[in-house]
């Protein structure tokens, strides 16, 4: 008999077991009719389209929920969800490797201390424990609520940056082969790749813990930059101690590296305007305006300061005894030595990112100023439209049912989008609120949007950050062959046996994702305004 | 007592030569001490061209055809191209570049080095040099490459490929065959094969000592993959093509060591036959034309018309014969290429110093030599054992450990010079565990990127699955998952559900690079995700994101 040790059902994950985990998986069987009842469409398209697209998650989807679920979604982004959730019934939940987003969004409703609703905006995916796209806020005057690195993601304060230039596309038509190549020299990408900019282990220490100053310092970034990222590029609670070495280790090579996976650097145009008077007043009104997208975050780095919370929390978990839904979801209280742990790393990671964007703003500048042969990168108006974050949590006002409250608003595939005349917001944006850049997938259009009051009353002030999911629906999983190995691995004489799921699969899986449908979505939800729509005419990637 | 001036001799001219000086320039202060310390650094090179390693980034295409830059944003703008940085090499265009430093001089010696050897107890090496000349240096980095290697009796007439001039020979010995027999099992032996299947009309004879082909690089699942890609016939393919540069580059000096072929060998090759043959080639019926020899032993190559009169009969009418053993039988081909592999060429240094079994210097993961003090290797000269405490990582000759390890030696060797400053006379190294802390992250994980038979690879960790004799077994898992169009190979070895190695095919796959390292790194659980971590159900990236 083959002896099978894919261990695709257990669901669990994380790291060592033995944590609080209150199994909710297995425990209730319930069908596709009866998991649908749970969730409810707030409205008819034909009466109200911004009610039409959201949906509510009952209590008792899921064990423990102590607030309702809520997300975004359309017709066509609905059917995908609940797709995944039919998929999810027939097999009893032991089907495959990921839980249905809709899932993940009503266990984040489960933990301690959250507040209003579980939300996910229209890229909802699944995600390590918390969906991507998924915003939860927790009240940071409950000593119960926590803070869990799933929410913020491995990729810490990933996220869009934008350059505009006073160029036209007809400019850079000829040469725009040579434009990309220049970036390609000046830009450092992919695997094993390492930094231009010559970093030291004191120079980390610094960058962790001064964000964008240190850029600034140093010669790389512009004084305008900062006041055009969010917290001004650097949070003020990083404490490069709470670090371990080896993060450091890890993203002392990388420092000013794009990174490779789903990161890239674009060359962008404007195709589409909107919204004229946001758009003129962020310098990206005219059509045809050539701008730079940069997408990266924390690399090595982040990876590393989001795996040591989460091993870190587990024992936490224990310990307090808090219980959760899904392994995955490993949380520590806000106020323990954990969770402000985290917070202080987790906020030097988001200095290192801003720290990269600035790097690699500086180094898109200089290919910029050699190719069109111009002193300085001011020449060519190349100032930072705005640059979002859109894996992290942060420490935010907002009102409650009537009240005020503190809260620390985890934002993991959401970017947030505060309204006009919000504080947080750079005074020449406060008329038009806060830009959202909305990278597509690499090479399809991206979108500027901005904040609406809407969505700082519905969503704690968050919208969409991508083109969302890339899910197949092919049958390939059904085709899983074991073979008893196969001592197929080249281990030199010695012969080794282990189970091997071996898989063909016949059809490229069809994948599914459309920026536009996700922006348009988030527009007739009202929690953002499309302003601009950006098309690509050259990629940099990893 | 402290020198007013160190001098560290760099023995190679090469990529690990040109990254230790890149390293002590960049990171020298003088010793931190009020007076300062400088450092004359001199290279003692075969060749007055000095050359170094860089990142480029290849455009990949499904097809060819067009000019290469309108192509490219074409291709952009419709998401389907990627970009993997590889490394290549190109001459040191100026000296100045690396000697960006007050601190530091920089010479360079166009000599080879015929002795090395430590003073009594005057901590001063004592180079002689084939002009006769003798050097005294307080430091000595050994980067002196490697030569080919070449099995028993094989005679001049078969090429060996090592450096970028044996690229040019073989450009003549390939005209006019019509077998060609491939010895080795490497990646060259694998991408000469792809060569001639795919550009010239000859028949394919491998040999090689193992059971499966390409046994040298990868599991025998990834090897299957690419041999499937090698014998597809498609005459509607066009040549994929291996990169955008095709002219050669580099110039190197003749001699047997120096500079590996490296990763744009082939590309020099294409553009040669491309040049000589204007005649289409056909690149089809290649499962007729690759004969295949697994497990045996090339030992002896000869001329026809020295060859035993039986042996003669059997290998008609081709210009060389070849002996397998066993089965202890002749095969015939006009040329005979034998890809073997390397030996580090380290003759010139004291018989004292410890030596691996490969012939290389043993070193620490700082590049130091194992019981000499202030003498460091890298590159292709040094032996780097397997060490339980970083299993991710093992040695392979590769320019990009070249530059790695290169890199590394010139760090650890301006640290060791700067407590010579500070405590006289020279040190002995620190404890290791204070050492722990300087080893870079690149010698933490094994990295490879490259690409095979047209299709662009990575290899991360333990890809092929060595070292795993030391895991227990019920713990082991391993994910595959394989697709031809487009072709898509992914491989993930599971140790206690964690990631441990993969192997990565295809443009689709080598996107899930930068998410495979990481998992590797943070050593994060992912037995849960079970098939969806490989076979492309899930968005992989997005999920660890």
């Amino acid at each position: 008999m083959p002896r099978v040790t894919s261990s695709s059902s257990s669901g669990g994950g994380g790291g060592a077991g033995g944590v609080g985990f209150a199994a909710s998986r297995g425990t209730v069987v319930r069908t596709y009719e009866e998991e649908c009842s749970y969730i409810t469409q707030q409205g008819l398209p034909s009466l109200s389209p911004s009610s039409s697209v959201t949906f509510d998650i009952r209590l008792g989807f899921v064990p423990n929920m102590r607030v309702p679920g809520r997300f975004f979604v359309n017709e066509r982004l609905s059917s995908l969800m609940f797709e995944e959730l039919q998929q999810h019934a027939k097999t009893g939940g032991s089907g495959g490797g990921f839980l249905p987003a809709v899932k993940q969004i009503a266990n984040v409703a489960a933990l301690p201390g959250i507040v209003k609703h579980s939300l996910a905006m229209p890229d909802v995916h699944s995600g390590y424990g918390f969906a991507i796209g998924n915003v939860a806020a927790f009240d940071m005057n409950d000593p119960q609520a926590v803070v869990s690195p799933g929410g913020v993601g491995f990729d810490i304060n990933c996220g869009v940056r934008l350059l505009r230039t006073n160029l036209l596309e007809r400019d850079i038509e000829h040469d725009k082969e040579a434009l990309c190549q220049s970036l390609y020299d000046h830009i450092p990408v992919g695997v094993g790749s390492q930094g231009i900019i010559p970093t030291t282990a004191s120079d980390l220490e610094e960058a962790l813990e001064t964000g964008m100053d240190w850029s600034l310092r140093e010669g790389y970034a512009w004084v305008e930059d900062k006041e055009h990222c969010e917290e001004a590029g650097r949070m003020l609670t990083a404490d490069p101690l709470k670090v371990s070495a080896r993060a450091k280790k890890r993203g002392l090579p990388q420092m000013g590296t794009l990174g490779a996976g789903n990161h890239y650097a674009e060359i962008q145009v404007v195709d589409e305007v909107y919204d004229e008077v946001a758009a003129r007043k962020m310098g990206i009104g005219r059509k045809g305006t050539v701008c730079v997208m940069i997408h990266s975050g924390s690399r090595g780095l982040g990876h590393q300061v989001a795996t040591d919370a989460l091993t870190a929390m587990e024992r936490a978990m224990t310990r307090d005894g808090i219980m959760t839904n899904d392994r995955q979801l490993a949380c520590a209280r806000i106020q323990s030595q954990e969770g402000q742990d985290y917070l202080a790393s987790m906020s030097c990671a988001a200095n290192y990112a801003w720290v990269n964007r600035s790097s690699m703003t500086f180094l898109a500048r200089q290919a910029f100023a050699k190719h069109f042969k111009v002193d300085s990168a001011e020449d060519l108006d190349m100032h930072v439209v705005y640059d979002v974050s859109h894996n992290i949590a942060k420490v935010e006002e907002h009102e409650v049912d009537g009240v005020m409250k503190t809260l620390l608003v985890h934002r993991k595939g959401s970017t947030r989008a505060f309204p006009p005349h919000h504080p947080s917001i750079p005074v020449d944006y406060q008329l038009i609120g806060q830009p959202v850049l909305i990278g597509g997938t690499m090479g399809t259009c991206s979108y500027v949007l901005t904040g609406t009051d809407k969505g700082m009353a519905t969503t704690f002030g968050s919208t969409c950050h991508g083109a969302g999911r890339a899910r197949s629906r092919s049958s390939s999983r059904a085709k899983l062959d074991y073979t008893d190995v196969l001592a197929n691995l080249r281990t030199k004489g010695i012969s080794i046996r282990v189970a091997s799921p071996k898989l063909v699969m016949e059809e490229a899986p069809e994948s599914y994702k459309d920026v536009t449908e996700v922006v348009n979505t988030c527009d007739r939800a009202g929690i953002s305004k499309t302003v601009v729509k950006l098309r690509p005419v050259g990629v940099v990637k990893g | 007592m402290t020198p007013s001036r160190f001098h560290v001799c760099v023995v190679g001219g090469g990529v690990a030569a040109v990254s230790a000086v890149r390293a002590i320039t960049a990171t020298w202060d003088g010793g931190s001490t009020a007076s300062k310390t400088s450092i004359l650094v001199t290279i003692i090179s075969t060749s007055p061209n000095l050359v170094e390693a860089v990142e480029e980034h290849h455009q990949r295409h499904d097809d060819d055809g067009g000019d290469d830059a309108s192509k490219h944003v074409s291709k952009a703008s419709t998401g389907r191209t990627g970009m993997l940085a590889q490394l290549h090499v190109q001459n040191v265009k100026d000296i100045a570049s690396i000697t960006a430093n007050h601190d530091v001089q920089v010479n360079v010696k166009c000599a080879s080095v015929h002795t090395c050897t430590l003073e009594g107890n005057e901590h001063v090496y004592r180079l002689t040099l084939d002009d006769a000349s003798i050097i005294d240096a307080h430091a000595v980095i050994a980067c002196s490459g490697a030569r080919a290697v070449v099995p028993t009796k094989h005679d001049t007439a078969g090429v060996s490929v090592r450096d970028a001039v044996d690229v040019q020979r073989l450009i003549g010995e390939l005209h006019g065959a019509r077998r060609v027999a491939v010895v080795g099992n490497g990646a060259i032996a694998l991408e000469m094969c792809h060569h001639v299947l795919e550009k010239i009309d000859a028949e394919v004879a491998w040999c090689c000592r193992d059971a499966t082909p390409g046994d040298a690089y990868f599991d025998v699942d990834a090897s299957n993959f690419v041999l499937s890609r090698l014998l597809r016939d498609d005459n509607a393919t066009k040549r994929p093509r291996t990169s955008r540069t095709s002219s050669a580059r580099t110039e190197v000096s003749s001699k047997t060591t120096g500079l590996s072929a490296g990763p744009n060998w082939l590309a020099q090759l294409d553009a040669a036959v491309a040049e000589r043959e204007h005649t289409s080639t056909p690149a089809n019926r290649r499962r007729e034309r690759l004969k295949l020899y697994p497990n045996v032993l090339a030992d002896e190559s000869l001329p026809a018309e020295m060859l035993p009169p039986m042996a003669r009969l059997a290998t008609q009418p081709y210009r060389h014969g070849v002996h397998l053993s066993p089965p202890d039988e002749w095969i015939g081909a006009d040329t005979v290429i034998v890809c073997c592999g390397v030996a580090p060429a380290t003759g010139w240094v004291a018989s004292k110093a410890a030596r691996a079994a490969d012939g290389g210097l043993l070193v620490d993961a700082h590049m130091r030599c194992a019981n000499m003090p202030m003498l460091y290797a890298a590159g292709d000269t040094a032996t780097l054992p397997y060490d339980e405490e970083r299993p991710h990582f093992f040695q392979q000759r590769t320019w990009a450990q070249a530059r790695l390890t290169g890199w590394t030696a010139g760090l650890t060797c301006v640290r060791d010079l700067a407590r010579w400053v500070s405590n006289a006379p020279p040190p002995s190294p620190p404890a290791a565990v204070d050492e722990e802390v300087h080893v870079p992250v690149g010698l933490e994980l094994f990295v490879h990127t490259t690409s095979f038979a047209g299709q662009p690879v990575v290899m991360l960790g333990r890809h092929d699955g060595r070292h795993l004799d030391r895991c227990d077994t019920d713990s082991l898992q391993t994910l595959v998952s394989e697709q031809h169009d487009p072709p898509r190979f992914v491989r993930a070895t599971l140790h206690d559900g964690k990631l441990i190695g993969a192997c990565l095919i295809g443009m689709e796959a080598v996107s899930l690079a930068e998410t495979f390292e990481n998992l590797i790194l943070s050593e994060l659980n992912v037995g849960h995700v079970g098939a969806a971590l490989v076979d492309g159900s899930e968005d992989i990236e997005d999920y660890f994101d």
